[in-house]
């Protein structure tokens, strides 16, 4: 009987302080859960930039996940106009570890990293050394610009890799843009009714050069 | 249990401090759970993503590449033949060493054959797969 009685107190304290613990610890938890961030809106809006800076169709690349030279010469202003979904957030563009556009302060914000490669193009022009009026390109390339000015036979057919390309019964004479395809080394024969002098045909092709890079886009809404 | 201590002279020593004592215990245990929340929650995941992100890249990157020899492109090269996949592993890999970032382990499966590391075990993964006329070309890639 004693043993119970003097408990009572003992009890109603242990009481009060499990139920005041339990209220404050309720009172946190929701205050943490008030606190989440449970729209992550910067990693949104930086995978949504990213994706549209590398696509297929961007104006930033040649195809997808290849940027183009002056893609790193953005300015926040045709950013905004490109891809508006960026418009009014801070955002940095880091290619290769070079920061190439900076608006606002985006620290703090989310990352996302693509792979691309940067792509340069060149131009070479020369001047083929004919074997049966054909010639391989060194190199691959999309284009081809001829330059035909036949001096001693006349031109009609022109054949990469045996599709025709070019085509002129009265002759072949002037500058000719010439689209081939990338993914195969291109031989182009001419067809003549007589070997041509060198001398008659000049080439330029564009070969592209890449280089491998990192773009990190930083977004902080 | 404290009715055993009943009579022998030392019973005021166990009876007030027994629910005192579970009183202190169930705090600790309140606060415990309630500590979950005092140090933030998690965090989402991005790692997983941002790995997903890599694959996709690397497949996107190797596709788009013209073949070293002949074939529709890079992978659709390598994965045609088993003769093909020897000849060109080795710059296969060398390729995709250099296209991913140096924090990144690789493994490309092709129907002939694998280039790269050995995947271990328990590590966060990212997978993309393309298909080429040769069949399924299959890029993994995690952290080192």
């Amino acid at each position: 009987m004693t043993r119970g009685q003097a408990n009572l107190p003992a009890l109603a304290v242990a009481l009060v302080l499990l139920t005041s613990t339990a209220g404050l610890s309720v009172a946190l938890a929701d205050a943490a859960f008030v606190g989440a961030d449970r729209d992550p809106a910067d990693r949104r809006v930086a995978d949504a930039l990213s994706d549209r800076l590398v696509d297929d169709d961007s104006p930033t690349t040649r195809r997808a996940n290849v940027l183009r030279e002056n893609a790193l010469s953005l300015t926040a202003a045709t950013l905004d106009e490109s891809f508006p979904v960026v418009r009014g957030h801070a955002v940095r563009l880091d290619v290769g570890g070079t920061t190439v556009l900076e608006r606002g302060d985006p620290t703090g914000g989310a990352t996302v990293r693509r792979v691309v490669l940067l792509a340069r193009g060149q131009s070479v022009t020369l001047v083929p050394t004919l074997d049966r009026n054909a010639t391989t390109l060194p190199r691959r390339t999309e284009r081809v610009t001829l330059t035909i000015r036949p001096t001693n036979a006349t031109v009609e057919t022109v054949r990469a890799n045996d599709r025709v390309v070019l085509h002129d019964p009265s002759g072949l004479n002037g500058t000719y843009d010439v689209r081939v395809s990338r993914f195969e080394t291109v031989r182009l024969r001419f067809e003549t009714d007589g070997p041509l002098a060198r001398g008659s045909i000049e080439l330029t092709y564009y070969p592209t050069v890449t280089t491998k890079a990192t773009l990190a886009v930083t977004v902080d809404v | 249990m404290s009715e055993r201590h009943e009579g022998n002279g030392r019973r005021h020593r166990g009876q007030l401090s027994l629910s005192i004592a579970e009183a202190g215990i169930g705090v600790v245990l309140v606060l415990a759970v309630a500590m979950g929340f005092a140090y933030d929650l998690p965090e989402p995941d991005t790692r997983h993503a941002q790995l997903e992100t890599y694959a996709e890249d690397a497949v996107t990157v190797l596709a788009g590449e013209p073949p070293r020899h002949r074939g529709a492109t890079r992978l659709a090269e390598v994965a045609r033949s088993p003769e093909t996949f020897e000849r060109e592993r080795d710059a296969l890999e060398r390729r995709v060493d250099r296209i991913l970032p140096d924090n990144l382990m690789y493994r490309v499966e092709t129907p002939h054959g694998a280039v790269g590391f050995p995947r271990p075990a328990g590590v966060a993964v990212g997978e993309a797969t393309v298909t080429t006329v040769g069949g399924d070309v299959t890029v993994r890639v995690w952290y080192v």
